[in-house]
């Protein structure tokens, strides 16, 4: 059964940059487990270690959140869409700006492109599901308070 | 039956709003006795901002604790290159009052948390909410549950935003049946790194401010329920549907969480920086 899977910008580098991809299976499980088959990494942050689907990134069967209907058991049909929803916070503070003038100073404008694409690997890589620090690692962050 | 009547000036003003079907005099005259408060005055809150100024909400309050950077010109289009070092807040007074001076507009310099946040939101009918970090935004969402007042959402990230309107009251859904927790560090990007695309928060700020003037006048259907989500690189809208969690840890059947909650501090960050 193939199904559309609609990815968020987080998860597009996984897929070479495509905003929707392909995927097999007859439920949501085997839809991911293929959707990893191909794109390995891309549902690291989806799917939690006790094998469940985490709290912070929703994934709905067309429009419906999968949760209300049998989250990864949910059975899927032929065309169905699967949408994956991390809460996003985005907009750009000082801390940017610095991270712009670092990049650019060092390595110049050409190179920044990869640059970006390799900082946000390493962002989502790093931090353990479960830590329990909150979503705030340093007072700087803070200041990105308003988009 | 009293009738109150529009000034000249309202009557010119507003004219293509009280013409309207749907608004109308009486739509107009609910957006003048309204109040409104937006969070922050950045990339999503200048055009929230802007236009209920512009449509003649008759308090307008803004609330930033930051100064105008140059690097904030790519989108806060309520602020100019004149404006940087400026309060935020000053700047945004002074030009929402140049775009309507015949309406109240009120400023709260301050950083939002559990210690004000009654308190800044207290006179207002309906808060808007342009934060992009997760402490503010499950601050203001928690504050408006407790308090009931309806909530208008918007968040961006790179070229995606997200819309949706959070009703008080029974069995309706708020931010935390969507996430009932912040995100653990690093696995989804924060501000520091995301970037953004300049025009977006223009596109979920003028839908946020659409929704705060349909909640205002009480035409039309709001997104009360339903997610928009918008893709600018693919110039694409989506809607999911957003329901109410009965497990939801402030609106639940069981709250847990019952008090605000300021998530800097037991993050290992100073509550209040220097």
């Amino acid at each position: 059964m193939a199904v559309t899977v609609k990815l968020p910008t987080i998860l597009r580098k996984h897929a070479d940059n495509e905003s929707k991809v392909s995927a097999d299976g007859s439920t949501l499980a085997e839809v991911l487990k293929d959707l990893e088959s191909h794109y390995p990494g891309i549902t690291k942050n989806v799917i939690a270690e006790d094998g469940g689907l985490h709290r912070f990134i929703n994934v709905y069967l067309n429009d419906e959140d999968v949760r209300y209907l049998g989250s990864l058991e949910t059975e899927v049909s032929e065309g169905d869409t699967v949408s994956i929803l991390p809460a996003v916070a985005g907009g750009g503070g000082s801390t940017t700006t610095a991270i712009a003038r670092r990049r650019h100073d060092r390595i110049g404008s050409q190179a920044v492109d990869q640059e970006i694409g390799d900082r946000l690997e390493t962002s989502w890589v790093a931090v353990r599901p479960g830590d329990e620090h909150a979503a705030f690692e340093t007072a700087e962050d803070r200041s990105c308070h308003l988009a | 039956m009293t009738v109150e009547r529009f000034t000249e000036d309202q009557v010119q003003r507003y004219a293509r709003h009280i013409i309207l079907p749907s608004i109308g005099g009486a739509g107009q005259r609910k957006l003048l006795d309204a109040s409104v408060l937006v969070i922050g005055a950045g990339g999503l809150g200048s055009p929230i901002a802007m236009y209920l100024a512009a449509a003649g909400v008759g308090k307008l309050g803004i609330v930033d604790f930051d100064a105008v950077d140059v690097s904030n010109l790519q989108r806060q289009i309520l602020h100019t290159n004149a404006d940087v070092g400026r309060s935020k807040v000053e700047s945004a007074l002074e030009h929402l009052r140049a775009i309507n001076p015949t309406i109240e507009v009120v400023g709260h310099d301050a950083l939002l948390f559990s210690t004000n946040v009654f308190d800044v939101m207290e006179p207002y009918d309906v808060v808007v909410d342009g934060t992009d970090n997760f402490p503010v935004r499950y601050l203001v969402n928690d504050a408006t549950q407790f308090t009931g007042k309806p909530l208008v959402y918007g968040s961006i990230y790179q070229f995606e935003g997200q819309a949706t309107v959070f009703m008080p009251g029974q069995e309706t859904p708020c931010y935390r049946c969507l996430f009932p927790t912040p995100p653990p560090p690093g696995t989804v990007p924060s501000c520091a790194e995301g970037g953004v695309f300049g025009v977006l928060p223009g596109v979920i700020g003028s839908i946020q401010a659409t929704e705060a003037i349909k909640l205002i006048t009480g035409e039309g259907d709001t997104l009360e329920g339903r997610l928009l989500l918008y893709d600018a690189l693919n110039m694409s809208f989506q809607e999911v549907t957003i329901r109410w969690d009965a497990d939801c840890p402030v609106c639940g059947k069981e709250p847990t969480i019952t008090e605000l909650i300021d998530y800097e501090q037991f993050c290992g960050v100073p509550a209040r920086p220097e």
